[in-house]
């Protein structure tokens, strides 16, 4: 519907609540409730325009800005929004091969050059206010790649199901950094591999954990049998076997 | 003879810098040690601290003759800290379960007293079990606090315990903590939290069972295939859960096109639990609207009841709708499914059915006691709004409300506002927040 209009959606924007404490876990409990209303978006044709974007800057713009240089073979790295050291290189890679000025920023003419359409304004103000979900799926991608980097998409999945239904569950913490970052909790955040870069497939993947999508069915646990682990956690319900990680409730 | 000095001399300065860079490396890691042994110092008296009050709190809402929504909001956060501080220890995940799952109920069950307009005197006997569990705790934490003397000693061994993987308080009498809260019953009410929402069933399943065989052609006749794509598939795993289902991976026979999949389908009825085809969806060539009608056809060629789209979210080259079936007109939010539709060639490319398999059953739904004039009376006079429809939506405790749905609008500000068509109430109020590829509603 707003295809063509703004020049494309976010791919990569999700829309869940999975994150904020309370609502967050009623939200997972109850399937959401959420309402198409296109209109509210409120696209409509005014003065043409294109963004100025530079290292720092993130966004819907940025995204189509790197989908363009990964597409063009400038970029190798996540479509993720995010104006980083790698976007500003290819951007700059780009300039230089395109006889542009080589600054690194995306400013109109980069922006013509990348083929990319003028941008329409949203009418009026839009009174979104500072609400966004981008830091939940950052986060729950993050801590799918450090536990599930190697794994099929559905085992990257499970993972990130699996923190969402710890948000939802009494004997965990209520939000994604708290279960997250719960001393102990996860191995990669004790060794730092949470940190490596972000594959599209984990963003991928958290992007469908956050919309519902659950191969664990309510899994709390999950481990690596082939690893030592406590005991303990073999006395829990397993519930199924994904790529390397055995889920339990 | 300048040979026989030289060489000790070197020794002995790269004896001195090891010393050093050791003695620094150490003081280093003590300071960090000691800072992080403060940090969980400081979870653990907040947790005493905050589980004092929450007996406090409860033993003052239960005598109170007024002000009791007071209190019990005290409570309600009270209970919420004490819980955030008992996860921030770094005990294993199975030391403090029971303590933890108390603490989020104590919270939980405040909040739903507070939503719900209850009386002390009707919840008498509930408020007086988690008043004597609280103080129950609260004696234990005390009991551990006195026992462990010196402590800055404890808490540097906990820190230097936290590190293995079997965690580690447990040696020090946190081990036990749960013993305290064993043998009290379980509490039910209307809230997120409560036990009996840790039995309910899927009721959407059907009576049939499947086997093996029976769940490959179930997964081969559902999936959406590619043009001139034919395939192959096998069971690949199963899964043990109160839905309990066949894991199929589907891949096209070979020298065909088409991409593989992997499709769940319920032992019990045979259903598709949800689907997932494996394949970065390519640049656009049909709308959002399109793809609205293909996924409406898809759901209505595999035989679910009359949907409606209720929500859409575009990510990427693909749309994900959220459907929900109507009855008489009523839509029936609990029974969701929502469907994946590729823009490229507009196959369907995921679907979800969980909500839909745990809930949807023939129901009975309740003729509404308000009018929709009346309904629409109770919103605030500030709003400007519309709609007005019957929805059924659940709540949280597991239960279902018939109620009007309206959107309001406040300025710029949208709002979904749910009022019960029972009582008059106003169920639930939702801010819809319009981000590129959809509304996001809070």
């Amino acid at each position: 519907m707003f295809w063509g209009i703004n020049g494309g959606a976010n791919p990569h924007t999700t829309l869940e609540i999975a994150s904020t404490g309370v609502a967050g876990s009623m939200a997972r409990i109850l399937g959401l409730l959420l309402i198409l209303l296109g209109v509210l978006a409120g696209f409509r044709f005014a003065g043409a325009q294109s963004p100025v974007l530079y290292w720092g800057t993130s966004g819907y713009h940025v995204t189509q800005v790197q989908q363009r240089l990964s597409w063009w073979g400038y970029y190798d790295g996540p479509i993720d929004g995010y104006y980083g050291p790698r976007t500003w290189n290819a951007v700059r890679r780009f300039q230089w091969l395109n006889g542009l000025a080589v600054d690194g920023v995306v400013g109109p003419e980069t922006w013509a050059a990348l083929g990319l359409p003028p941008v329409m304004p949203a009418a009026g103000p839009v009174s979104r206010g500072g609400v966004d979900n981008r830091d939940s799926l950052y986060l729950l991608a993050r801590v799918i790649m450090g536990e599930a980097a190697d794994e099929p998409l559905i085992g990257k999945v499970a993972v990130g199901a699996v923190v969402l239904n710890r948000t939802a569950h009494p004997q965990f913490p209520r939000t994604i950094a708290g279960v997250i970052f719960q001393p102990g909790a996860f191995e990669s955040v004790s060794n730092g591999q949470i940190w490596r870069a972000l594959s599209d497939e984990a963003v991928l993947a958290a992007q469908l954990a956050l919309n519902g999508w659950d191969p664990t069915y309510g899994a709390l646990f999950f481990w690596n049998p082939a690893k030592p682990v406590s005991p303990w956690i073999w006395t829990r319900t397993i519930v199924t076997q994904i790529g390397r990680h055995v889920f339990a409730l | 003879m300048r040979k026989n000095w030289l060489l000790p001399l070197m020794l002995g300065l790269l004896a001195a810098t090891s010393l050093a860079w050791g003695l620094n490396q150490y003081g280093l890691r003590r300071g960090l040690e000691t800072y992080l042994a403060g940090r969980y110092q400081r979870s653990f008296y907040d947790l005493m601290a905050h589980v004092q009050n929450v007996e406090v709190l409860l033993a003052k809402a239960l005598v109170a003759s007024d002000q009791q929504a007071a209190l019990l909001s005290d409570v309600w956060q009270q209970a919420s800290a004490a819980q955030e501080d008992l996860t921030q220890l770094p005990l294993g995940e199975d030391v403090a379960a029971r303590t933890t799952t108390f603490l989020s109920q104590v919270a939980d069950y405040a909040q739903s007293f507070l939503r719900r307009g209850a009386s002390v005197e009707k919840e008498w006997d509930n408020l007086r079990s988690l008043y004597q569990q609280a103080g129950a705790l609260n004696r234990e934490l005390h009991d551990i606090e006195a026992s462990y003397g010196d402590p800055r000693a404890y808490f540097t061994q906990l820190t230097r315990l936290a590190r293995q993987p079997e965690g580690a308080a447990m040696a020090m009498g946190l081990r036990d903590l749960d013993r305290t809260l064993q043998g009290y019953p379980t509490l039910v009410y209307d809230g997120p939290f409560s036990e009996h929402l840790e039995r309910q069933e899927p009721k959407g399943l059907g009576q049939e069972k499947v086997d093996a065989d029976g769940a490959v052609r179930r997964a081969l006749a559902f999936l959406d295939p590619e043009p001139g794509a034919t395939y192959n598939a096998r069971t690949s795993g199963s899964v043990r859960a109160k839905i309990s289902a066949w894991r199929v991976e589907v891949e096209p026979t070979p020298g065909s096109p088409g991409s593989r999949a992997v499709v769940d389908v319920s032992e019990q009825g045979g259903q598709i639990v949800w689907l997932l085809v494996l394949r970065p969806a390519g640049d656009p060539t049909i709308s959002v609207e399109q793809a609205r009608e293909k996924a409406m056809e898809f759901l209505g060629a595999r035989g679910y009841p009359p949907m409606e789209v209720t929500y859409h979210l575009q990510q990427g080259n693909t749309v994900t709708f959220n459907m929900a079936p109507v009855q008489n007109g009523v839509v029936l939010y609990p029974d969701l499914v929502k469907v994946t539709v590729a823009l490229d060639n507009g196959q369907v490319v995921g679907l979800e059915s969980t909500g839909y398999l745990f809930n949807h059953h023939a129901r009975e739904l309740p003729a509404p006691r308000v009018t929709r004039a009346a309904a629409l009376a109770k919103l605030s006079p500030r709003l400007m709004a519309s709609g007005g429809r019957l929805a059924l939506v659940p709540t949280e405790g597991g239960g279902e409300k018939l109620t009007y749905e309206f959107l309001a609008k406040l300025g710029e500000d949208a709002f979904l506002i749910y009022v019960d068509a029972l009582t008059g109430r106003q169920e639930r109020i939702l801010k819809l927040i319009p981000l590129p590829g959809g509304t996001l509603t809070m």
